[in-house]
């Protein structure tokens, strides 16, 4: 268990949800469980950041919702990367791995 | 494209509010019922389980504002939510929204009304090229006469004013069209050979002049508008070789020029010639017939034109001493001339509108207030749920500026229907059919309406500002009387409309007493039963005087010998026809005057039973008559004003008058008439001096006919008795004298009426509010007066209590308004005729009368109150 939940830019939980639907459709309850389970358990999502973002990157028209029904038999929405989601996911990590470098060669010099 | 993606989504937000937030609230609730099992998987109590889901989500509310913020309709969203309260709230109470509707509509309609009018006369440049650069150059005299240039003095100024860019000069004339089934008389104007170059005017079909067109000796050439050459040319395309016969001569129509010209200052005009085919043209220097047009260079401010034109007329006046002596020069711009007369009627008209729309408002600021102090409850409960001031306010403002877009849209119908009334009723002041509801006059209206909603929603919103509505909400039961700021600003609507009103109500009574003082005007003659026509002789088939006067002769007998014919004549210029013309005239028997300044006198010429037929009485000494011939002396008749000016307290019968600019033999004044109004009933009476057809007969010539019968009954006859003498002689304008003096006075008569119904218009909304206020008043003060009526008070106490209040204020408003009047109605006065604006009499009525009305609806509803019962009223909250 983290000691502490690791606050999260905006921008970074963007691409981690479009990170996550990369893989397959999921409704928001799996996206928060899913990025837990791929940052082994450091980053947990907060319910009150991750809907706002989800609606926000909905409306930037990178993802799509359609409601269906989830294992357990309930009603749910699930989102889906679109192809426009698809390179903006792209443009992110390529600006995500230019700025750890940075930051990365900054912390190296002692 | 994610610009469509927002609309769409905001777009369903605002419209299927409902759905999305369902699906919010399905979503979140399927992500606690995850979490929920999950805690459970991991041990913990269902009840547990569900409180560590919540706690996760935190403040539920604070998502579902930010999903909102995002998924909402946005600040479209809110107003389309406050439109729709305030719909429903309009719809709960419909008599306070028609009374608002229907005043905001008779405000703004009659606003817009009368703007679509400024709009189209005062606002628009006229269809010409550069029109507002435009300016016309006249002549003037010392003493204010004829205001036109010979072609002489033209070509001076177009070559000498450098601050034009360009010059042409141009008249216009009715002119004799023959060769057709009837003779007929066409508008045409006779202008230099540049005319349409000034325009910039390129003709349809064919060329307009060329240079030396207008030279003694070119050939006779004219222009056409379409509308002639299709009805009289029947749209031939062959035009080289078509002829009109125009004053008995024959003219090649060289081109073809658009309908949608119209000739600065005579939009009758169909057909344009050279300056040289003007009957009475000459080169001499006093030939003058003329008036100069042309653009202003673009640096050039027209005060310079002025400057620059008095000294080249002062340049004329040295070097030509014996006809241009005591001339200036008048350089003003076309638009100023065309708007000149009209201006000041519309200015105060659109004062008038403006005025009963601040009633309106005042009105509709009253009744909301009213209302306000209602609706207290709900807002101090809206408040208490969470909406800030800002968008309490913002919903009133919705309310009201609803409302006003409302009264507005009908408004807008109303003025239609008003501006083709206006129309309708149009007296000649009016430019036709180029009135329009355009793009500009709905501009105004929206704006208008927007303004005026914004302006009495104010009040309200400013008055919630001021109430502590948490404590209005605990107050048990209604609110017990309101906030004396509230009051205040109540009364001082009240006063304002007051004063507003009488305003409108004295502009409207010194039209009337206006209108009635220039109906009373003795013009001098009897106009019942008079029938008119003109005519005007073609030059080369009447070339000596003495076939002129054999036709002139002719006519009347024929005239004579038509049955229901009393009596006829002829005269040059028919009172009241605008057809007038001045002269100098030097006495023999007095020391002469200074080159230009002898004295003007109105001339005319006349037959000698031209007095008794229009019913002028003969004064003294004798008219003309069979003796006086063209080989007999000269002889005038004068009026008795000139007889007082120059002969007082003589007999100026056998005095002798000389002419300036006619030959030197002396006429000897035979007769003294009855004075004449000439122009215009509210003119001051001018000399006159007539003289004889038989002397000087000329070509024109007015007939003159005292009817037995309708006078409209004999036009054919009377047309068929000229053509007995010469069947290609045309005739125009067939009219009865009564006609003439009708249009005389129509615009005044027309100002007049508008003002009147502005006027009723503004007492009628100050009635109705004041009958709202004091309706209302009493209705909230049901519970008090059953409280006096159960202590003692009598019906009629208490009638003296809310009539009395009512009264003060409207009294107020009386003075108020008496000030305001004796302060602004000077404006006025150029309007009036025979009235001063300050006329102590009909302020006092218009007083008396708004004082009535205020007092009756005060009255109404406070003897309402008395009738309630007290114990209903007491227990009334």
């Amino acid at each position: 268990m983290p000691t502490q939940d690791t606050k999260l830019l905006q921008g970074t939980l963007d691409m981690l949800i479009l990170k996550t639907l990369s893989v397959s459709p999921l409704h928001g309850y799996g996206i928060g469980q899913r990025i837990v389970l791929m940052s082994d358990d450091v980053l947990r999502v907060e319910e009150g950041s991750l809907y706002p973002a989800l609606y926000r990157i909905e409306r930037q028209g990178w993802i799509s919702s359609e409601w269906g029904v989830s294992d357990n038999n309930l009603r749910a929405k699930f989102y889906k990367l679109t192809r426009a989601g698809r390179k903006q996911l792209q443009v992110e990590e390529e600006n995500w791995g230019r700025l750890a470098d940075a930051v990365f060669k900054v912390m190296r010099t002692a | 494209m994610y610009w469509l993606r927002f609309i769409r989504l905001r777009l369903r937000g605002l419209l299927r509010k409902e759905r999305v937030e369902e699906e919010m609230d399905a979503e979140l609730r399927f992500h606690l019922m995850m979490r929920a099992q999950e805690n459970v998987r991991n041990g913990m109590t269902p009840e547990s389980a569900m409180l560590d889901a919540r706690r996760r989500f935190g403040r539920l509310d604070s998502i579902k504002d930010a999903a909102r913020e995002i998924k909402g309709g946005g600040m479209l969203g809110t107003l389309w939510q406050d439109a729709r309260y305030g719909v429903r709230m309009m719809t709960k109470s419909p008599v306070f929204t028609a009374i608002a509707v229907l005043t905001l509509a008779a405000g703004v309609g009659a606003n817009t009304a009368i703007f679509s009018v400024v709009n189209a006369v005062l606002l628009k440049a006229l269809p010409y090229h550069n029109s507002r650069r435009l300016v016309l150059v006249s002549g003037a005299d010392q003493s204010a006469g004829p205001v036109v240039l010979s072609p002489a003095e033209a070509q001076d100024f177009a070559s000498q004013l450098t601050t034009l860019e360009d010059f042409a000069a141009m008249q216009t004339q009715s002119i004799n069209l023959t060769g057709g089934a009837q003779p007929e008389r066409v508008r045409g104007a006779f202008v230099t050979a540049n005319f349409f170059e000034v325009f910039k005017l390129l003709p349809t079909a064919g060329r307009t002049f060329t240079r030396g067109e207008d030279q003694p000796g070119a050939e006779r050439v004219v222009v056409v508008n379409e509308g002639f050459w299709r009805s009289r040319l029947n749209s031939d395309p062959e035009l080289a070789d078509r002829k009109v016969i125009l004053n008995g001569e024959p003219y090649s129509v060289v081109g073809v020029v658009p309908n949608s010209f119209r000739h600065p200052l005579d939009a009758e005009v169909e057909i344009w010639t050279t300056v040289q085919r003007f009957p009475g043209y000459s080169e001499r220097r006093d030939a003058r017939f003329l008036f100069g047009i042309g653009h202003l260079r673009p640096d050039v401010t027209r005060e310079q034109a002025q400057v620059e034109a008095d000294t080249v007329a002062a340049r004329m006046a040295q070097a030509y001493p014996s006809e241009s002596a005591g001339r200036v020069a008048k350089v003003e711009l076309l638009e100023e001339r065309t708007v000149r007369n009209i201006r000041p009627i519309l200015l105060a008209l659109f004062a008038a509108v403006g005025c009963i729309l601040l009633i309106a408002c005042s009105n509709l600021a009253n009744l909301t207030l009213a209302r306000g102090t209602a609706r207290q409850k709900e807002f101090a409960l809206r408040s208490a749920l969470g909406a800030s001031r800002g968008r309490l306010a913002r919903q009133l403002l919705t309310e009201t500026t609803l409302l006003a877009l409302l009264g507005g849209g009908i408004g807008l119908l109303l003025a239609g229907w008003g501006t083709d009334l206006l129309l309708a009723v149009n007296p000649g002041v009016l430019p036709r059919g180029e009135v329009r509801l355009d793009a500009s006059v709905l501009l105004f209206t929206l704006g208008v309406s927007m303004l005026t909603g914004f302006l009495f929603g104010l009040a309200p919103a400013w008055q919630l500002s001021r109430f502590d509505l948490h404590t209005k909400l605990k107050e048990s039961g209604s609110v017990v009387g309101e906030g004396a700021g509230a009051l205040r600003a109540r009364s001082v609507f009240v006063v304002v409309q007051m004063a507003l009103a009488l305003v409108l109500l004295a502009g409207g009574a010194l039209f009337i007493k206006s209108f009635y003082r220039l109906l009373q005007v003795d013009p001098g003659f009897k106009s019942e039963n008079l029938l008119t026509l003109e005519y005007r002789l073609p030059r080369n088939k009447y070339v000596e005087s003495s076939a002129q006067w054999e036709f002139h002769r002719q006519v009347v007998e024929q005239l004579r010998a038509v049955p229901g014919v009393e009596s006829a004549a002829l005269i040059r210029g028919l009172p009241l026809t605008g057809n007038s013309s001045s002269i100098r005239i030097t006495l023999p028997d007095r020391e002469t005057p200074p080159g230009g300044q002898e004295p003007q006198v109105l001339f005319n010429t006349a037959t000698p039973d031209y007095f008794a037929t229009i019913g002028i009485p003969l004064v003294q000494g004798r008219l003309f008559n069979d003796g006086d011939r063209l080989d007999t002396p000269a002889v005038v008749v004068v009026n008795q004003t000139l007889a007082r000016r120059f002969w007082p307290g003589q007999d100026p019968t056998g005095k002798q008058i000389k002419f300036v600019g006619g030959d030197d033999t002396p006429a000897t004044i035979v007769g003294i008439v009855g004075d004449a109004k000439h122009d215009w009933l509210s003119e001051e009476q001018r000399p006159q001096i007539y003289d004889c057809y038989s002397q000087s007969p000329g070509f024109f010539a007015t007939v003159v006919v005292r009817t037995k019968v309708e006078p409209t009954s004999l036009s054919q006859a009377v047309r068929e008795a000229v053509w007995k003498v010469d069947k290609e002689q045309p005739v125009w304008k067939v009219r009865t004298v009564e006609s003439l003096l009708a249009y005389n006075v129509a615009d005044k008569r027309f100002l007049m009426l508008l003002m009147v119904v502005f006027a009723g218009l503004a007492l009628t909304i100050t009635a109705v509010g004041l009958y709202g206020v004091v309706n209302y008043t009493v209705g909230r003060r049901t519970h008090e007066i059953g409280v006096r009526m159960a202590l003692g008070a009598r019906a009629a106490d208490v009638l003296k209590l809310v009539v009395s209040q009512g009264m003060r204020l409207a009294l107020t408003g009386v003075c108020v308004g008496l000030l305001a009047s004796l302060a602004l109605t000077r404006f006025i006065q150029s309007l009036l005729f025979g009235v001063s604006a300050t006329d102590a009499l009909t302020l006092v009525s218009v007083s008396a009368l708004l004082g009535g009305v205020a007092l009756l609806a005060c009255y109404v509803p406070a003897r309402r109150a008395t009738k309630v019962d007290p114990l209903i009223a007491l227990r009334h909250e």
